[in-house]
């Protein structure tokens, strides 16, 4: 069954302009990800024995998935048998409607979060905001987006297209209207310095904590985040309710499985043997403990994961989010995540998009946002074949008749006449006479009309020469040599 | 008995840069190296497959195979690419996309398989021309003291996809070309063969990033052109450097090396090869 | 007993160091108690600057400082007093399970007699490291954790690993320590030789 995701309405050019208009946004995403690149294969370097660790993650990874059903069953029955409750979900609205029961029976009032793609992509926040439940994301980078109405435009750095002088602004903003102390200056310390001491409170009185999931343990029914500002470990360990909401596919089989990939998001993600934070929730509180949840709710979502096992995109499912891929690719350097459109950006995310919800939104990413440069593919420590699925999906589009067609036409009448020595021939000859016709100058656009358009609009476009090889090969043959 | 290479110029050098063949034919003659040029060759079909037209890519790579199989079986000559990026085509795309275009066509598994089986067989016999010539030449022709400094791109797929290709500026600077890579030299220029012509805009913006890199070399170092083994690349930067009224010559690699073969390696005649181009 | 190996220990000291983690040298379990009192701005405070997560075992003789600055969980403790005392102290200490020499991080298990809030609320996290709870990897200390489990029949609740202070690189990419968590974390590593006989 197809998921659903919420999506930018606007049409590719317009979220494509505004991005490559807005020169902080590149100039930072610019800065980090090639920071992150560059430590990552620094780590990597250093530590030559992850590539064995790595291997071998991802050959459990992937059986994992492919086992995955009986694995969700073990992982529910450990949880329930250690006093927490489980639900699956099957599409997005089943997996708000199940949170937003716990909170109502739990006449909950106020929500902190810790960071969760998969409550971007159930609309979580919006769903508990018409309920009149307040939810105050925690991650400061997801406080500040929040702040500014804004979606993450990168999966490890969500304000990243922000830079002080803006999130100061919206500090004051905020500042003012609760009735507090502003940030001392545009400083990025006073600014951490004032979310810290606006989310304490705010941490101390919360009803309820949503925590999303880095990994899921079958075999014990461990959940396992990883964060690197300490706000899940609050989020955990202080409201008496705990909602974890994760996908089904970050499941790994058993302990073993977990020692070999709890390293690797941090690894290729910030270049770092482990986040500040590893958190497992193994169980409600217990009796007489200083800390922890009374109440541990897991809701497993599904949204159009599960179709894709048995199917060649399978792989997909093995990603753990570290962001290595989002990081090296070029195209995400020069737009950031909005220009994506969807909850999940970069090279898996123009992959995942239309897969987990059947092309029914941005079926334009996957041709539009990738210049199949094979950057990712390096880089993604899963594995995963993110060119080649980049390659079947556009496939895909054209057979379904998504794209526009123009270029559908060229191309076809293309491979007609490419196919033989002859009709190559023919090609370039037709070729020459269209431009004799058409152009002022002689160039190469007659090969492949219509097309020849949009290269024409920023480039020059290049010269059939008077004599292409072959006719030079033959005529030497035919001097003799 | 000499070498016998067959030679896959790939459309583009056919039609816009001949000279880059040419080249590419004169620097492996200068070696012995006998060269045939099986003429029914076409276009090894990456734009259309990039493009997900599978099919469409799937008839010309069967000319290939057929063309380049020359009837006879036992035919193991190399087959030398005037491209990093079609080679790679040819190697890691082909048997797996005539085996399912087969399937797709209602042809038998049997048949399938057998078109695999000689797309591998191709795809074995394939290489990139500069890595070649690394591979099988002497150092130089003419050992030189010269060293004209080059911006050097060294495409994606060259670069990701066939393993050794970071030998590539080291085979250049052996002979006088002292091949520099620019900073973020691992980013794409954006060219991305179709995603040129359907996403101008991003593609472009890519080229200007690059570009900015490579002035900097021609500022520092003064490089005196740039040059590449990837010719799709090379046309698209090129057309991008023109547009921006910037005369820095850009020329396939085969040039260079020929130009290092003649001790011609001077700026003057880097100059001229391109004045030579598309006249 | 087993000499404990001194290149494990040092290369924890590095790793740690390398993640921002500080250290304490002490030479003497006495030195201990004016350090933390130093640390923790003391005199400062009308309320107990100190807030430890309990489970002492070998550091028993924490309980012998001044109780005046000094709050100890203990189990059958009202968890609401003793939030808030973490929430409004200055340093918190505990203990850990285990600590991996090349990862620079430490395992923290929730239990009854041993509270993870001192590690979290307050800005100075002080950690006290037995020189035998510091294993070679990783990938070996979470080994440890479940044998631990299944040795005890009981999984711990939470349990959290710390591999450097609470950071953020949310603003411009730069990084800023002490977000939510503790923005300093200190190291005690502590010889059985001291720990045992009083100086
Ligand atoms: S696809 Fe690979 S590189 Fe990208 S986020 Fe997932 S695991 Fe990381």
């Amino acid at each position: 069954m197809a998921g659903q995701l919420p999506f930018d309405e606007r049409p590719w050019p317009e979220r494509r302009d505004a991005a490559l208009q807005n020169q902080t946004m590149r100039h930072t995403i610019g800065f980090v990800t090639r920071r992150f690149t560059l430590v990552k294969q620094e780590v990597y370097r250093a530590n030559p024995d992850i590539e064995a660790s790595r291997t071998v993650a991802v050959g459990q990874k992937r059986k994992a998935i492919h086992d995955l059903p009986e694995l969700l069953e073990r992982f529910r029955t450990q949880v329930e048998e250690h006093g927490g409750h489980t639900y699956l979900a099957a599409r997005a609205e089943d997996a708000v409607d199940i949170a937003l029961n716990i909170a109502r029976t739990n006449q909950v009032k106020s929500v902190i979060k810790s960071k969760s793609m998969v409550t971007e992509e159930i609309e979580l926040n919006q769903a508990f905001g018409k309920e009149g439940i307040a939810v105050r994301e925690t991650d400061l980078g997801e406080y500040i987006i929040q702040l500014a109405h804004e979606k993450p435009s990168h999966i490890l750095a969500p304000a990243v297209h922000r830079n002080r002088h803006q999130v100061a602004d919206l500090f004051q903003e905020d500042a003012a209207q609760k009735k507090i102390a502003p940030p001392h200056s545009d400083d990025i310390e006073d600014l951490t310095r004032y979310a810290r001491e606006r989310l304490r409170q705010e941490f101390l009185q919360a009803d309820m904590g949503v925590t999303g999931g880095n990994f899921l343990v079958a075999e014990t029914g461990t959940l396992v985040l990883i964060t690197n500002e300490g706000n899940a470990d609050m989020v955990t360990s202080l409201p008496p309710v705990l909602v974890s909401i994760v996908g089904v596919e970050k499941m790994v089989e058993n302990w073993t499985s977990l020692q070999e990939i709890i390293q690797q998001p941090a690894m290729s993600g910030i270049g770092r043997h482990l986040s500040s934070y590893t958190t497992m929730i193994h169980a409600p509180k217990s009796s007489g403990s200083a800390e922890g949840p009374e109440q541990w709710h897991v809701i497993l979502v599904d949204n159009g994961r599960m179709a894709l096992r048995g199917t060649k995109f399978e792989d997909v499912l093995s990603c753990i989010r570290c962001g290595a891929c989002l990081n090296v690719c070029p195209v995400f350097r020069e737009v950031g995540g909005h220009a994506y459109g969807s909850v999940y950006p970069g090279p898996i995310g123009i992959v995942e998009t239309p897969l987990l919800t059947d092309f029914q939104i941005l079926p334009e990413l996957p041709s539009k946002l990738c210049t199949l440069c094979h950057a990712c593919q390096e880089a993604c420590p899963m594995d995963i074949s993110l060119p080649q699925h980049i390659v079947s999906l556009r496939h895909i589009v054209i057979k379904r008749h998504l794209n526009s067609g123009m270029v559908g036409w060229t191309l076809k009448t293309w491979a007609r006449f490419w196919g033989t020595a002859s009709g190559y021939r023919r090609s370039i000859s037709l070729a020459r006479v269209m431009q004799r016709f058409y152009g002022k100058r002689r160039n190469a656009s007659g090969l492949i009309p219509g097309m020849f358009a949009g290269w024409g609009q920023t480039r020059e476009i290049p010269q059939v020469a008077p004599q292409t090889f072959h006719e030079w090969w033959q005529d030497r043959n035919q001097k003799g040599e | 008995m000499p070498i016998t290479v067959q030679l896959f110029v790939t459309c583009l050098a056919d039609m816009i840069r001949p000279q880059a063949a040419i080249a590419a034919v004169h620097v492996l003659e200068n070696r012995g190296i006998q060269v045939e040029f099986p003429e029914r060759q076409t276009c090894c079909g990456q734009f259309s497959y990039n493009a997900g037209y599978q099919h469409e890519a799937a008839v010309m790579a069967r000319n290939f195979v057929q063309v380049f199989e020359s009837g006879s079986p036992e035919d193991s000559a190399d087959i030398v690419a005037l491209s990093g990026s079609c080679a790679a085509m040819v190697i890691n795309t082909y048997p797996q996309l005539l085996y399912e275009d087969a399937l797709q066509q209602r042809k038998s598994e049997t048949e399938a398989r057998e078109w695999k089986k000689r797309a591998e067989k191709i795809a074995h016999r394939v290489q990139e021309w500069s890595m070649w010539l690394d591979r099988h030449g002497e150092a130089s022709l003419a050992p030189t003291d010269m060293s004209l400094p080059v911006v050097y791109h060294l495409g994606c797929h060259m670069r990701r996809l066939l393993p050794g290709s970071e030998r590539a500026e080291e085979f250049l600077k052996d002979k006088g070309i002292d091949a520099r890579e620019p900073e973020n030299a691992e980013e794409c220029c954006g060219f991305g063969g179709t995603y040129s012509f359907t996403e101008p805009v991003l593609s472009t913006a890519l080229a200007d990033d690059k570009l900015a890199n490579i002035q900097r070399v021609v500022d520092d170092a003064q490089a005196v052109c740039l040059t590449s083994a990837d010719l799709g690349c090379l046309l698209h930067l090129e057309g991008r450097l023109r547009r921006q009224k910037s005369s820095l010559p850009v020329c396939h690699v085969a040039e260079l090396v020929e130009l290092a073969d003649q001790k011609k390696l001077t700026p003057a005649y880097v100059q001229e090869l391109v004045r030579g181009g598309g006249e | 007993m087993l000499g404990v190996d001194e290149t494990i220990v040092q290369q924890f000291e590095e790793k740690w160091q390398s993640n921002a983690g500080k250290l304490l040298h002490i030479n003497h379990r006495e030195e201990l108690e004016d350090l933390i009192l130093d640390l923790s701005a003391a005199d400062a405070f009308k309320e107990k600057p100190i807030v430890v997560g309990g489970s002492l075992g070998q550091w028993e003789w924490i309980r012998t400082w001044n109780p005046e600055k000094v709050s100890i969980w203990s189990p059958g403790d009202d968890p609401e007093v003793f939030r808030h005392q973490c929430a409004n102290a200055s340093l918190g200490i505990t203990g850990c399970a285990w600590a991996a020499a090349d990862a620079g991080s430490v395992c923290l298990y929730s239990q009854k007699d041993s509270s993870l809030l001192p590690s979290l609320l307050p800005p100075i996290h002080v950690v006290l490291i037995a020189k035998d709870q510091i294993v070679l990897s990783f990938h070996e200390g979470m080994g440890k954790l479940y044998q631990d489990a299944h040795d005890q029949g009981l999984w711990p609740s939470l349990v959290k690993i710390v591999a450097g202070p609470s950071m953020t690189a949310d603003i411009e990419g730069q990084l800023i320590l002490g977000v939510h968590g503790p923005r300093d974390i200190y190291a005690v590593i502590i010889d059985d030789s001291i720990g045992i006989q009083p100086n």
